[in-house]
């Protein structure tokens, strides 16, 4: 992934859900973008490891504790997109 | 000099406190059914301000030899391999975090659970001293004094059966879920040599994920078995290390060790989804787990 663009929302995010349903053995579509990762069976060390592997995939860099103040798919989108490191 | 049935490979770094009480732990006079021979420990230490030295180690029968990695960096992963090169055990553990205190019935547990597969892959139990994960009891105020009163309590060393009763079990997915690492974590000396050790190329703090893919490939290999020894393992005493001590960097320093698990491997990481045959000392023989997995 180049450093200079931006990749768009909805590639990041099918790319988070992919990588959830994966993690609880879920199909993708049912993954629910609006419900806490906790609740939906993701804990905090799989969303630590998530985290770094996103760094890996997409060239960015993620405070590692952005996606507990903001934990949900949705809530993880909206604030990687308020910081410019992703596109709308 | 006869060749000893087990050796033990110990890591230090900075760990003046804790080593020497974990050289003690692996030593004739503390392990069961383990006599002055049968075992040796191989301690290398990565780096150090102040080297440990000899005299510091020494306990009643122990076979003990010290030596000092080269060039030492952040990663452990060079003088785990430097003590594989020298272990002259047909059975060799690794620890790679020497900080860790022995149950008194590690050594013998695994030798005899190696004795009953061609190839096993022994895993041991991981705890924390203190009543939480230490990342979190640090946050109350968990400090080495408290650890100190916590094991003269049980009389350590002589109450060193006692351990578990002054520690906390670490898993990753729950005691009957799948295992991500093992911090003494046994094998053949032929399958270690198979293996090609540790992979050098896991230069994060501690080793980063070095562990955790040593156990994958180990289970991933041909043949091989992956046994669980049951209430036998090893107890994390607060030093300072890379992640289990990082109470206010634990999170950032578990992404970066993600992210090069992920770089290195190609794969997220995972536990160990076969969980293997569990070994329990009392009957001395392997059982199948149940459970989700």
């Amino acid at each position: 992934m180049s450093d200079d663009i931006a990749a768009s929302r909805r590639i990041v995010q099918d790319w988070v859900v992919r990588y959830i349903a994966a993690v609880i053995d879920l199909a993708p579509e049912a993954v629910p973008l609006d419900t806490e990762f906790r609740e939906i069976g993701v804990d905090s060390a799989e969303v630590v490891i998530m985290t770094g592997v996103m760094e890996e995939e997409f060239g960015f860099e993620i405070d590692a504790e952005l996606p507990f103040r903001r934990a949900t798919i949705a809530g993880l989108l909206d604030a990687l997109q308020e910081a410019g490191l992703v596109a709308a | 000099m006869a060749e000893p049935e087990i050796s033990v490979v110990v890591i230090s770094h900075d760990m003046a406190r804790e080593l020497p009480r974990t050289v003690l732990s692996l030593s004739p006079g503390y392990q069961v059914d383990c006599p002055p021979g049968r075992c040796e420990v191989i301690v290398v230490d990565n780096g150090s301000a102040v080297s440990p030295q000899q005299e510091d180690l020494a306990a009643p029968g122990l076979t003990l030899s010290l030596h000092h990695q080269p060039q030492a960096g952040p990663s452990p992963v060079a003088a785990i391999n430097l003590g594989l090169s020298l272990a002259r055990g047909a059975l060799v553990g690794v620890c790679i975090d020497g900080a860790r205190l022995a149950s008194p019935g590690l050594l013998a547990a695994c030798a005899r659970a190696a004795r009953l597969h061609p190839r096993p892959v022994l895993a041991t139990v991981n705890y924390h001293l203190g009543p939480a994960e230490q990342y979190l009891s640090m946050l109350d105020g968990y400090d080495q004094a408290e650890e100190d009163r916590l094991l003269a309590s049980i009389d350590w060393p002589r109450g060193a059966a006692r351990l578990r009763e002054i520690a906390t079990e670490v898993w990753h997915g729950g005691r009957d879920g799948p295992m991500l690492e093992s911090n003494a974590l046994f094998m053949p000396r032929a399958l270690w040599d198979e293996l090609g050790g540790y992979d050098a190329r896991f230069v994060g703090p501690g080793g980063g994920g070095a562990n955790i893919d040593m156990l994958h490939r180990a289970c991933a290999a041909p043949g091989t078995q992956l046994i669980r020894i049951a209430d036998e393992g090893t107890f994390h005493q607060l030093h300072g290390g890379a992640l289990s001590n990082a109470p206010n960097r634990g999170m950032e320093a578990g992404k970066r060790l993600s992210a090069e698990y992920y770089r290195i491997t190609g794969r997220p990481i995972r536990p160990i989804k076969d969980r293997g045959l569990l070994f329990e000392a009392g009957s001395g023989k392997l059982r199948q787990e149940s459970g989700h997995g």
